[in-house]
């Protein structure tokens, strides 16, 4: 066990917040920092390009396609350095969830079609996964995909599709057949959003803010050429690319973000004749959020490189979802804690500084607060369920 | 950044692991708790011939010069095995104080003695009402060129077995440390067990009678020595304390495979699972935080406290939750004396008061981990 970090890596943290500082856009910074946790598709696009010039904006993909072969402390570190600086969080559904299976059983013209301009924060994706009848229980997705000729037909119905009114293409799992075991038929298809047929219908969330939506698909042409590796073979390609990052999950570079602003706004708010931070049952909420985080943050370097373990992967994997979703919503409700009754007011998103309000009475540190905490309620039923996860832990740990 | 174990380090895990299966299985270990039982050094001249006291001690005394993480390793075998025998108060922390400081005579002569397991160690610090709270209420006098001792000494770890017991007390109005033969006159001794039947002492100085050389350390000298001791100590109990609940969380894994309710293994039932994947996670992070209290623990004093009781804060109520659940999933058994799990959960209540409690460090970290705020 050596615990002695690279000495180049302190060389490359400050590299990375010298780029940052001189080439994120402050305006961009701003609203991010004001954000509660989900949307600023445009922003997240435009710091892709502004990375893309540098190389860094998909610094996971291999070297062939335009990664960066950093090491793992590496995007540790970049992660970090961007997350504090109030950078946008990179699009997931692009980078890192349809390009590595692009580039694992993707055609050489999909790739070469597909992949510049997600690297280049150019096109913005969606995932077309659940349905109406199919959320954990994915495998019972029904929308259907019928060949004729030299194009795929769709009819069907896809929800939780974030980021559908935004994006350019989506990665959609559809069946294609009939089989004995349900995960048999399914194929993975790229279809352009802009295809006749696709209509997309905003889902509002509690936090006030269009996310997500609803995807219908009637009669919907797909090209053959838009097939991503072999028929009835998209089960595989889905479990495979949710699986992929593996330490993603635990989000431990939004949390870190969130709790120090927190602390911050603790150390400022009164309560009576005290800061927040200084009253003992406040403070030690946050000593707990902090334990927990700290925790969080080495079980991610664990993963990150690749300590060899007994235990199962899969069931690592799923306590860094679990945890991390926990944790993100223990920090949130906690920050609404600490800003008592302020917390209650509605504010628009997209609100520009000049339209805040008298600043004495609304500090700007509230926006965003209280709608990540609303929005975060979801994120134990997102990106596989908790109950699922625990599932996963339990017969891949214990065997049962 | 590298989590893998050195060979070294997997010879020493795997060597730990070996010993305490055969020779201190759980049958063997309630064989040695029974009330009636005598108390026997047998393992403890083990451990000395397997290296184990040498391991954290200085090369120059005779020791093998490992480090923390090396000890860590150790100490969570420790509590694998529910081990009662005061390594921990010994080898770890009392060994730590007296090759740091203290004349060379003295060192040259008790360190060796204490790697052959002939000679124990004792650390006399907390006092009665005090909690853990380090400046002592014990005072030592001048008196003809030696030094006299006077003060109440509670919850020494491994007093009974002790033949030299390093001592707190305030010297002209500073924290001093020294070291005070155990059967010397002037020190009266009341043994007592603790939860877990480990042997504690009460020990009352009654103007007990030290020789010069008898100063270890005086001044900011043994301030800093001790808070470091302790806080090597809080990691190696920490470590512990890991040991215990994966100890706990196995034999639950296997106990609810094969206990059949309603014509299935309690396993099959979801909320059994759910309850197993919950311990799990806790044992994953309760890792994760004594790796990060290693691998921060040399960078600076103010690292290393935070370190320390991030560590302590987090493993303790975490083990509680982990054994709690085991004992749950146990049923009826799980509180007997004749189960595993039981002793696991008593072992660690008792581990997460030892070297200061969840709420000591969790204001601890909040004290070193929050901006400073200025009273308004």
């Amino acid at each position: 066990m050596n615990f002695e970090f690279d000495n180049n890596l302190q060389t490359f943290r400050e590299e990375v917040r010298d780029f940052v500082s001189t080439n994120l856009p402050p305006d961009i910074a701003w609203r991010v920092q004001h954000n509660g946790y989900l949307g600023l598709h445009e922003e997240r696009l435009a710091w892709a390009k502004i990375l893309s010039k540098r190389g860094w904006s998909v610094p996971h993909w291999p070297v062939e396609h335009g990664g960066t072969n950093w090491s793992a402390m590496y995007h540790h570190v970049f992660n970090e350095e961007c997350m504090k600086a109030h950078a946008p969080k990179p699009s997931v559904q692009g980078p890192y969830l349809v390009a590595p299976a692009i580039i694992a059983v993707g055609t050489e013209e999909q790739k070469d079609l597909f992949l510049p301009a997600i690297r280049g924060g150019d096109h913005l994706w969606c995932q077309g996964f659940s349905e109406p009848n199919a959320g954990s229980d994915l495998a019972s997705l029904r929308t259907t995909a019928t060949l004729e000729g030299d194009h795929y037909v769709v009819n069907g119905q896809k929800v939780w599709t974030s980021g559908a009114h935004h994006a350019d293409w989506g990665f959609f799992l559809v069946r294609t057949s009939k089989e004995e075991r349900k995960q048999q038929g399914l194929t993975f298809l790229l279809i352009d959003m802009r295809s006749p047929g696709v209509t997309v219908r905003p889902v509002i969330t509690i936090d006030g803010e269009h996310h997500t939506n609803e995807c219908f698909l009637e009669n919907v042409h797909v090209p053959v050429d838009n097939l991503l590796g072999k028929p009835g073979h998209g089960w595989t390609y889905a479990k495979t690319l949710l699986g992929h990052e593996r330490a993603a999950s635990a989000e431990i570079y939004w949390s870190r973000k969130w709790l120090e602003a927190i602390k911050q706004i603790a150390s400022q708010e009164m309560l009576g004749e005290l800061p927040v931070i200084a009253n003992p049952v406040h403070r030690h909420k946050l000593a707990r959020l902090e334990l927990e985080l700290r925790a969080l943050e080495y079980s991610v370097l664990r993963v990150l490189s690749n300590e060899k373990t007994n235990v199962a992967h899969a069931a690592i994997n799923s306590s860094l979802k679990v945890r991390g979703s926990e944790l993100m919503q223990r920090i949130t409700d906690v920050g609404i804690e600490v800003l008592g009754p302020r917390a209650l007011r509605y504010f628009e998103p997209g609100l520009a500084l000049h339209e805040l309000p008298d600043a004495d009475t609304w500090p700007d540190y509230i926006l965003g607060k209280t709608a990540a905490q609303l929005a975060l309620r979801a994120a134990t039923v997102f990106g596989g369920a908790r109950e699922i996860q625990k599932n996963i832990i339990a017969k891949t740990a214990f065997g049962l | 950044m590298d989590f893998n174990l050195s060979e070294e380090q997997r010879l020493l895990r795997d060597g730990a692991q070996r010993y305490f299966r055969e020779q201190h299985s759980f049958l063997q270990y309630r064989e040695l708790i029974r009330e009636d039982q005598q108390p026997d050094d047998k393992h403890w001249l083990s451990f000395a011939e397997l290296g184990w006291h040498a391991l954290p001690v200085q090369e120059q005394f005779g020791g093998l010069g490992f480090g923390l993480v090396d000890v860590a390793i150790l100490m969570e075998e420790v509590g694998r095995s529910l081990v009662v025998d005061p390594y921990l108060s010994s080898t770890v922390l009392c060994t730590r104080l007296l090759e740091r400081a203290g004349s060379l005579l003295l060192r040259e002569q008790v360190l060796p003695s204490v790697i052959e397991g002939k000679t124990v160690l004792a650390l006399a610090f907390a006092e009665p009402g005090k909690r853990y709270e380090t400046t002592p209420e014990t005072i030592a006098r001048h008196a003809n060129g030696s030094y006299e001792l006077h003060g109440k000494k509670t919850l020494v770890l491994g007093g009974p077995q002790a033949d030299m017991l390093l001592v707190t007390a305030m010297l002209d109005g500073e924290l001093a440390l020294f070291s005070v033969d155990a059967s010397a006159a002037g020190v009266a001794r009341h043994d007592y067990l603790l939860i877990d039947r480990s042997g504690c002492s009460d020990v009352e100085f009654q103007n007990t009678v030290v020789d010069k050389e008898a100063l270890v350390a005086v001044g900011s000298v043994a301030t800093e020595l001790l808070d470091e001791a302790l806080d090597r100590a809080t990691i190696a109990v920490s470590a512990q304390i890991l040991g215990v609940m994966e100890a706990a969380l196995e034999a639950t894994g296997d106990h609810v495979k094969s206990r059949i309710a309603f014509n299935a293994p309690l396993g099959k039932l979801q909320a059994v699972q759910h309850l197993l994947a919950e311990a799990f996670i806790e044992v994953q992070e309760s890792r994760s935080i004594l790796y990060r209290g290693l691998a921060e623990f040399d960078a600076s004093a103010r690292s290393r406290r935070l370190a320390a009781s991030a560590a302590k804060a987090y493993i303790g109520p975490s083990a509680k939750q982990v054994c709690g659940i085991c004992v749950q999933l146990h049923g009826g058994y799980g509180i007997t004396d004749e189960y595993l799990v039981g002793h696991c959960y008593r072992k660690v209540v008792l581990l997460e008061k030892l070297f200061g409690d969840t709420f000591h460090h969790t204001e601890r970290v909040a004290s070193l981990a929050f901006p400073v705020v200025s009273p308004s």
